[in-house]
């Protein structure tokens, strides 16, 4: 897999990675019982 | 007049207009300081990029790019921009729950101290009017290139306009004034990407020529140029930078006030996170389009000379005219809306957390919340009165920092690129350790908080003076940005654990934690939750755009041409 594929790549899916990790934390946060 | 004039003198004026409309509804000192605690998402995503990005993002960055290193600033921006969702889930909507007038003020709330609010206050005093300096000057150079004006003028064109709507509007004018800059610069960049890329031959052609690109051998490979005549010798090294340094502005973009007081203005938490998102997807998009099409200029003009020039270049000689005087409206308001926020929370850290009391900042708080004030006794008439006495105070005390910010701009020599370099990062290494553990530590204590703060600023600015006189060249794993941030959670660890936490902090500490019920309402939360949604999409679709549309191109562009080199060179 060459560099340049590499970097397409991860610059996508940082933000779907950043994506996912918002989600569960905010279902996490906002609605548990506990913060 | 030409249409550079017109067009920066309309705009200025624009700026001013909207500053005054905003001004007239500033009746409470929370108007002023926190925009009334009532901003929703967009003004809070607006001011979050537009105070980020500033006249160094189209010059200094863009420059870079032309020069052959887009893609380390694009590894760069994947890093730091992580700061936003860092900053707003540890950090942010937990200073937004403290309803702090400041961040100083919050340490001060959080420590029971006094010192720690004086001393965050002078950094930002120090810190920003630094990066105040060079933003002016960044603005003032674009104007006396596009305009003819003389420098002199040119700076006080721009600290007349940033000053005049700051000092009548604070927080409620700086949010709606970045908005419409945010605006401006992110619709005004992609249109001028469009023209760039058509100029130089459509995309599939632009690709083509610069993954060959003879002039500046590997432009747009995934490590940029790297080579004996450039800073980065080997890939790795470049990496290796460009991955250091975008942490390093993550933790300025997850702690640095000029971030994080945009959290106080908003609404709710929900607005918090949901900005934090937003601002997220706005900075890659904004980062990606702006530095492929600084790349792309090499192949129109590739003698551009200062490559920071770039983009005026391209205003002036490339677009149609009224769209080049958009473009140098668009960089003005880049710089412009970074300076507002800027001149706005060094003045707040003068008036409140310098010159305010212990006594008068309860007494702020107070105001900020007539309600509870009225509560406890206190007259209405009174109330309007420390109301007004405060705001006259906050204005006062900014209008003496924009008079000293505009002297020490016309008598001291440029360095815009230091002290762009110094004030950024000295908050990170200063704050960053100290702003996450008065969130989720219960055994720093106020000591441990006070020398914190201090090791950090001290470390990071002792590191970049030596390195300004000559004395020293650090090498980039010891980035005086980190090196701080280590520095300063050595200095909490020891000396916190000489000491004992007070019951009033540890109290403080718990409360913080205590979510209120109306943000646990599920139609709110299930609308919060459409933005993690969209960024994994937009994620999705970047990650196959650039697959598409560069990675591949790019290698079949790279094989074609080296079994050419190979036919030649046998």
């Amino acid at each position: 897999m060459s560099g340049e594929l590499v970097l397409a790549m991860s610059y996508g899916l940082v933000l779907v990675g950043a994506g996912l990790w918002t989600w569960r934390r905010v279902l996490k946060d906002y609605r548990d019982d506990d913060d | 007049m030409n249409s550079f004039q017109a067009g920066i003198v309309i705009s200025l004026g624009c700026y001013l207009a909207i500053g005054w409309y905003a001004g007239k509804r500033v009746k409470h000192l929370e108007d002023f300081f926190v925009a009334g605690r009532n901003a929703p998402t967009v003004l809070i995503l607006g001011t979050l990029v537009a105070s980020f990005m500033s006249t160094n993002a189209f010059m200094g960055e863009a420059g870079m790019s032309y020069q052959g290193h887009a893609p380390l600033v694009i590894i760069m921006t994947c890093f730091n921009c992580l700061g936003y969702i860092v900053g707003a889930v540890f950090f942010g909507r937990y200073l937004r729950r403290s309803r702090a007038l400041t961040v100083p003020d919050f340490f001060r709330s959080r420590f029971n101290s006094r010192r720690i609010q004086v001393f965050a206050g002078v950094s930002i005093v120090a810190g920003l009017s630094a990066y105040l300096l060079a933003v002016t000057w960044g603005m003032a150079l674009i104007i006396t290139e596009v305009t003819g004006f003389s420098e002199v003028i040119a700076i006080l064109m721009v600290w007349a306009s940033y000053t005049l709507f700051t000092l009548y509007s604070g927080s409620r004018g700086v949010i709606l004034t970045d908005t419409v800059m945010f605006l401006l610069f992110s619709s005004i960049v992609v249109v001028t990407a469009f023209f760039i890329v058509q100029a130089a031959g459509g995309w599939s052609s632009v690709i083509g020529s610069l993954a060959t690109y003879a002039d500046k051998p590997g432009i747009i490979a995934w490590h940029g140029r790297v080579g004996p005549d450039v800073y980065w010798k080997t890939p790795m090294e470049a990496l290796v930078w460009a991955s250091i340094l975008g942490v390093a502005w993550g933790i300025v973009v997850a702690v640095s006030p000029w971030q994080t007081s945009r959290y106080l203005m908003a609404r709710s938490e929900h607005v918090v996170i949901r900005s934090a998102c937003g601002a997220l997807i706005a900075m890659l998009l904004l980062y990606l389009v702006t530095n492929f099409a600084a790349a792309t200029v090499n192949l129109i003009n590739p003698d551009i000379s200062p490559p920071e020039s770039t983009m005026i270049w391209v205003s002036m000689n490339l677009l149609p005219t009224v769209l080049g005087a958009v473009l140098i409206c668009g960089v003005l308001a880049a710089g412009l809306s970074s300076a507002s926020t800027f001149l706005s929370l060094v003045g707040f850290s003068v008036s409140h957390d310098i010159l305010g009391s212990a006594e008068k900042s309860g007494e702020a708080n107070a105001e900020a919340n007539p309600e509870e004030s009225a509560d406890s006794g206190a007259s209405e008439d009174k109330l309007s009165q420390l109301q007004g006495g405060r705001l006259r105070n906050a204005r006062a005390a900014m209008l003496c920092v924009g008079v000293t910010v505009i002297v020490l701009a016309l008598l001291l020599p440029r360095n815009i690129y230091w002290l762009t370099h110094f004030a950024g990062p000295l908050f990170a290494s200063s704050w960053g350790v100290v702003a996450f553990m008065s969130i989720w530590s219960r055994r720093i204590t106020e000591s441990g908080a006070f020398w914190g703060m201090a090791v950090g600023f001290a470390v990071n600015v002792g590191m970049n003076a030596l390195s300004l006189v000559g004395l020293v060249k650090w090498p980039v794993m010891a980035d005086p940005i980190l090196v701080g941030v280590v520095c300063s959670y050595i200095a909490v660890a020891i000396v916190s654990r000489r000491g004992t936490v007070t019951a009033t902090e540890s109290d403080y500490q718990q409360g913080l934690h205590l979510m209120p019920s109306a943000e646990r309402d599920p139609e709110t939360v299930r609308q919060t939750l459409l933005w993690p949604k969209v960024m994994v999409v937009m994620g999705a679709l970047i990650a196959a755009s650039m697959t598409l549309f560069y990675a591949l191109p790019y290698q079949e562009a790279v094989a074609g041409v080296l079994p050419t080199i190979a036919e030649n060179e046998s």
